[in-house]
């Protein structure tokens, strides 16, 4: 990973964590499905589990920990599908 | 020598994210203060964002702010505008019901009581109107039905408790004294049904069609106009042929007024013939307006008269 990639994706990380602060549903599920595709969904895990606690969500039931982590399995299983199909056209 | 492939190797690493972060959720869902202690702690960077992106005045904040107000505040006056229109077309319609009642009662007199009708002539073996209102409600046996202001079209001829029968003036064998305006003859009208009623007058009283008929012993007592007039001059009479301006089928509500509009008098009747009379050169629509330029004036400005909208005086 180049230090351009790696600028991006902590970029894109930050703005995972505003995103999902300010409540922008549709961009947060536009920013996991890049960063798990692009890059590797397991910082969002982290992340999310700090906004859960930043937010309550852990007096209740953590929805955004429990979907990053679901979404980094998700994420691992197709990606690598994914890096298959390109390695068979490559 | 045992080789690892990089496959097993990548899914032990899934298993083992998911189990630690699994962990921690579980922790964190044990413990949750302390978890937001620390996230409270870990994010006050990004809580400093947060509070920068709702607060401040700076112009990318102001920009989204104002844009999602904006966006809320159309969606909000889209669903106003919906509802108002709506409640406009309710207004509108309960509006026009009230002004046909008021026309129809006579707004300025409270003698009178409005009330619906239940059926027709045609849907009842006689020549009668019934309506929904009875003695419970005021009514009178003999009370004159109008319809409008001043339109009488009958009398009541059987009280019920909740309904009443009108006797129709068009009903046949129906007579009534009525002051034709145009010949200005008193003369009797009689019935002869289907909403239709005959003036019986002798050969060279000059009626026409379009004349007036009132009845003089009720006031107010329009009842129509000649529709048409039958003249056979080897005839010693000639009949004029009266109809209501509405028919009976298109009547929906009617006005029932008081006992005391009906009069036997003979003086009360040539009084309402001499009123009808008095009035019938006044012209509705005619007016002259006279305004003064200064005090010290003395000329006066008269603007033309405006033409008569109504047909013109029966001869």
């Amino acid at each position: 990973m180049t230090l351009t990639q790696r600028l991006a994706f902590i970029s894109l990380c930050i703005a995972a964590v505003i995103v999902a602060m300010q409540g922008w549903w549709l961009l947060l599920v536009a920013v996991f499905v890049w960063i798990g595709l692009r890059y590797s969904a397991w910082p969002l895990i982290p992340l999310m589990i700090m906004v859960d606690a930043y937010l309550g969500g852990f007096y209740t039931f953590p929805v955004l920990a429990v979907s990053a982590l679901c979404w980094y399995v998700l994420a691992e299983y197709v990606r690598e599908r994914l890096v298959i199909v390109e390695s068979d056209h490559g | 020598m045992r080789v690892r492939s990089p496959r097993n190797s990548k899914q032990q690493r899934v298993l083992r994210v998911t189990l630690a972060a699994a962990l921690v959720i579980g922790v964190g869902m044990l413990l949750p203060r302390a978890f937001s202690f620390v996230g409270a702690a870990v994010m006050a960077p990004f809580h400093a964002t947060n509070q920068w992106l709702n607060e401040s005045s700076a112009l990318v904040p102001t920009f989204f702010r104002d844009r999602q107000a904006l966006l809320e505040e159309n969606q909000r006056l889209r669903n106003d505008l919906v509802i108002a229109e709506r409640s406009d077309l309710t207004q509108q319609r309960l509006f026009d019901e009230n002004q046909r009642l008021r026309s129809l009662l006579g707004a300025a007199d409270e003698n009178r009581l409005a009330a619906a009708v239940i059926a027709r002539p045609n849907q009842l073996p006689y020549d009668l109107m019934q309506i929904d209102r009875g003695a419970a409600q005021g009514v009178e046996f003999g009370a004159p039905v109008y319809v409008g202001k001043d339109v009488v079209i009958g009398l009541v001829s059987h009280v019920a408790e909740q309904y009443s029968f009108v006797q129709l003036f068009t009903s046949p064998d129906f007579e009534a004294t009525v002051y034709v305006e145009g010949p200005n003859v008193v003369a009797v009208m009689e019935g002869v049904g289907g909403g239709v009623a005959r003036v019986r007058l002798p050969q060279g009283i000059p009626i026409q069609v379009g004349d007036m008929v009132y009845l003089p012993t009720i006031e107010p007592g329009a009842f129509g106009r000649v529709s048409y007039v039958e003249n056979e001059p080897t005839q010693p009479e000639q009949y004029g042929y009266v109809t209501t301006h509405l028919s009976l089928a298109s009547v929906f509500y009617v006005a029932v007024g008081r006992t005391a509009q009906v009069t036997q008098s003979v003086d009360a009747v040539e009084e309402n013939v001499q009123e009808y009379l008095q009035q019938s050169l006044v012209v509705p629509g005619v007016s002259i307006d006279i305004s003064t330029t200064t005090a010290t004036s003395t000329a006066t400005t008269t603007e033309p008269m405006v033409p008569p909208e109504t047909t013109p005086l029966a001869p």
